[in-house]
């Protein structure tokens, strides 16, 4: 009985008006916070969330609210769909087009949750005349401990973000590295002028030494990045001293270290994605209304060459005109340095086309709908009339 | 021969309908069949054995929610057990150079790299969205100051943008020419035009404007008002407000300055208590004086070429500075007098305003003009009414006693 109970329950229309309605809740609330969450945070913390913390007084007093995420309301209205579709509706002909707009519908959340799962968003800089052949990560950076290699290239291990935690350990031939801490967003500072909020911990070797960290909130603006860093010990397999490095986002290369006369390096950076192709920007161009100094057009005129396929070609990305190459989309997305460098954004998204047939398959079904039911008011006129 | 029923449909309770396809019986539950249902179906009779459907994806939904505490067990296990595999490959090496020294990201915003001084009297207005700021000055028009990136979209596009704006016909690219006039203490110089036409009519516009181009931007300092009044008294506002321009914040480092121009030369003796400035581009000589209350008042001498407009003109361009009516006949006794000097015949005059245009305070002007040796000279101390009047004397005693060379 109680499962009946529950089956009637998760079929319900009132269930229904009940999901929606805090649907609208959501976007109104998410929309209010992204002024000052961004909308990156926003995304993730109300729309990919089972349950969304909402701090009612940003910036004044911590008052977190919950409320159900994007992923628990989604979660539910398919289960609802799926659940009324079960018990509620008959599969017959008239219903057909009710039928197609709900699975319109269903395709539509599906759609969101595989975005959720398997899309990818990245960056990738290039300085006019650079070469690249991978994309980074803005917001996710990685623990690299490259290996070279006598041929000219390089083993590479890359530890993600989540990995990274406070007295995590990550065994490699030879050697063991120890995150002594981890700050997902700091700030760094010589130690003769950083203050008494500053950690303790110090650095015992490498290009950190002299510097102190001190931990600082998550960024959340878009044209923000964090600062991570992380203290790292490097523990040699047969024992012995054990170098502490200060690692961070922001130092620019490797630094290097030895192990048993083994070269080593190892950086902590943004993400990356690597691509099997290379592309290389020309030229970026920056046009302005004339007198002022709102953009009339951005442009970046770059090469693709792709080794494998034996592509070389010259293509031209600008506003609402991206790159779609290999399941990935590189947009147009900004520029830095005088308008000498380009931003793209890189997107690959392969559930990209369920929105696209959800909005087919509801205009379809409404169209059915509508004309079964146009259909059967002429007919009933013209019987009223006839009789 | 009896017909055979091939479909049949039989309600045997509110949510339980037995229907007959053909063959086949089917048992259709509305909504989920209850264990009394399952018993009356197990114990109906019928040729055919009886397939319990519970209404489409029931049977699945049934095992859903059957199994959904394991189903939620699994996907929950599955979440939180993954964890993020280390990525290991191989990759050619990174073109980047090794660490040198952790470097904190410089988070400095672009200072202005352009600052300037606003002259007595003028109005501040809202800049808006696409000015830097925006002044009014009484009797004369408005001057807006505005920074583009680059080189703002050319310079013949620009001011054919501007002669447009004054019924002017545009340039070719290459007749477009401004005068240039290096920028105080800078290697860089403004690009001057004089957007007017030679005979305007009383009520045509006309502009007057500077271009600086610096190396990644472009400032653009644009005087426009009446033609006619532009052409009498514009100049010397335009130049003397350009003459406080200054380029420094990120710009490249100042190089020696080029030999300038030798300025025309006078001799003069500053009272006492008269503190000594930079003088800048305009002036030979520019002195402070203060009252005895902190309030400031400035002394300037300016040299300008040939006869540099009529002394009416020049009194009431001063009088439209201090907000006071403009004279209108050259005999006028509020006009000024004349007085001997060292270096000739001086024309000299005193003006306060009515009102309290500075900082609350009256606004005076003492000045003093003297025309010799193809030159004019401007003697001219502005500011705090007390303090002009309480130096007005020294000042006198200052222009009488200047000596040409």
């Amino acid at each position: 009985m109680n499962l009946r109970r529950a089956a009637n329950v998760f079929s319900s229309l009132r269930l229904t008006v009940v999901l929606l309605g805090y649907a609208m809740v959501l976007i109104f609330i998410a929309t209010i916070s992204q002024v000052h969450m961004g909308i990156h945070e926003v995304v993730q913390q109300f729309f990919r969330s089972w349950i969304a913390w909402w701090d009612v007084m940003p910036g004044e007093r911590r008052w977190d609210l919950p409320l159900p995420g994007g992923a628990l309301l989604g979660c539910m209205l398919i289960i609802n769909l799926l659940a009324a579709h079960g018990m509620r509706f008959h599969k017959r002909k008239g219903k057909a087009g009710m039928m197609l707009i709900h699975l319109g519908i269903l395709i539509m959340l599906l759609g969101e949750v595989f975005t959720g799962l398997l899309g990818k968003e990245a960056q990738m800089t290039l300085d006019e005349g650079q070469i690249s052949h991978y994309s980074i990560y803005p917001r996710d950076v990685e623990l690299a401990l490259i290996e070279p290699m006598a041929d000219g290239m390089q083993t590479v291990h890359a530890i993600p973000q989540s990995r990274l935690k406070n007295g995590a350990e990550f065994s490699f031939p030879g050697l063991t590295l120890r995150v002594d801490r981890y700050l997902p967003n700091s700030e760094i500072l010589e130690e003769r002028i950083a203050g008494k909020d500053f950690e303790p911990l110090r650095a015992t070797a490498g290009a950190g030494l002299g510097y102190a960290v001190r931990s600082l909130p998550r960024e959340t603006a878009m044209d923000r990045r964090d600062l991570s860093s992380a203290f790292v010990s490097i523990i040699a397999d047969g024992g012995g001293e054990a170098p502490r490095l200060l690692l961070s986002n922001v130092m620019r290369g490797t630094q290097a270290f030895n192990v048993a006369g083994k070269e080593w390096n190892i950086a902590l950076r943004q993400a990356r994605l690597y691509h099997p192709f290379s592309i290389k920007l020309l030229d970026f161009s920056h046009d302005r209304y004339l007198g002022t100094n709102v953009p009339k057009n951005f442009s970046s005129k770059i090469r693709l060459l792709n080794p494998e396929t034996g592509e070389d070609r010259e293509d031209l990305i600008y506003m609402n005109h991206p790159l779609r190459y290999q399941g990935l989309t590189f947009y147009q997305a900004g520029f830095a340095n005088d308008d000498k460098t380009t931003i793209l954004q890189v997107v690959k998204n392969p559930a990209w086309i369920l929105p696209y047939v959800s909005c087919v398959m509801v205009s379809a079904g409404l169209l059915w709908v509508f004309s079964s039911h146009l259909l059967k008011a002429i007919a009933r006129r013209k019987n009223s009339v006839s009789s | 021969m009896p017909s055979v029923i091939r479909r049949m449909e039989v309600k045997v309770k509110p949510n339980v309908m037995i229907r007959l396809r053909g063959e086949r019986m089917v048992l259709s539950c509305y909504p989920m069949p209850s264990p009394a249902d399952r018993e009356f179906l197990v114990l109906s009779p019928g040729g055919s054995s009886p397939r319990l459907r519970n209404g489409g994806c029931c049977g699945l939904l049934d095992f859903v929610m059957r199994s959904f505490d394991w189903i939620l067990l699994v996907c929950c296990v599955l979440c939180c057990g993954c964890k993020e595999p280390v990525r290991t490959y191989r990759i050619a090496a990174d073109p980047e150079a090794p660490a040198v020294s952790a470097q904190i990201p410089d988070e400095k915003q672009e200072k202005a790299a352009v600052t300037w001084q606003a002259m007595p009297g003028w109005t501040q207005e809202s800049a808006g969205q696409f000015l830097t700021a925006a002044y009014t000055i009484n009797g004369l028009g408005r001057l807006t100051v505005s920074k583009l990136a680059g080189d703002g979209g050319g310079l013949a596009a620009n001011v054919n943008r501007w002669r447009g704006q004054v019924q002017l016909e545009p340039l070719p690219e290459d007749q477009v020419q401004g005068q240039a006039m290096p920028v105080t203490g800078s290697t860089h110089e403004f690009l001057l035009f004089n957007l007017t036409k030679k005979s305007p009519a009383t009520d045509e516009e006309g502009i007057f404007a500077a271009v600086l181009p610096l190396e990644r931007e472009t400032w653009y300092f644009k005087l426009t008002g009446n033609a006619v009044t532009l052409q009498e008294k514009g100049a010397e506002a335009f130049t003397s407000f350009l003459s406080t321009v200054r380029v420094g914040g990120d710009a490249a480092p100042v190089a020696p300055e080029p030999p300038q121009p030798a300025k025309p030369k006078i001799h003069v003796t500053s009272p006492e208590g008269w503190i000594a400035a930079e003088p800048g581009t305009m002036r030979v000589a520019s002195y402070t004086v203060k009252g005895a209350a902190g309030e400031t008042a400035d002394v300037s001498v300016i040299p300008l070429p040939g006869n540099s407009g009529s002394i009416l003109e020049n009194v009431n361009r001063w009088r439209g500075q201090v907000q006071l009516p403009p004279l209108s006949k050259a005999d006028d006794p509020a006009l000024g007098s004349e007085m001997e000097g060292e270096a000739g015949r001086w024309f000299v005059t005193h003006m306060v305003s009515n009102e309290a245009i500075l900082d609350g305070k009256k606004v005076a002007i003492s000045a003093a003009i003297l025309k010799a040796g193809g030159m004019t000279w401007f003697f001219k101390m502005t500011g705090d009414a007390v303090v002009v009047g309480e130096h007005r004397a020294a000042f006198l005693e200052f222009v009488r006693s200047a000596t040409l060379p």
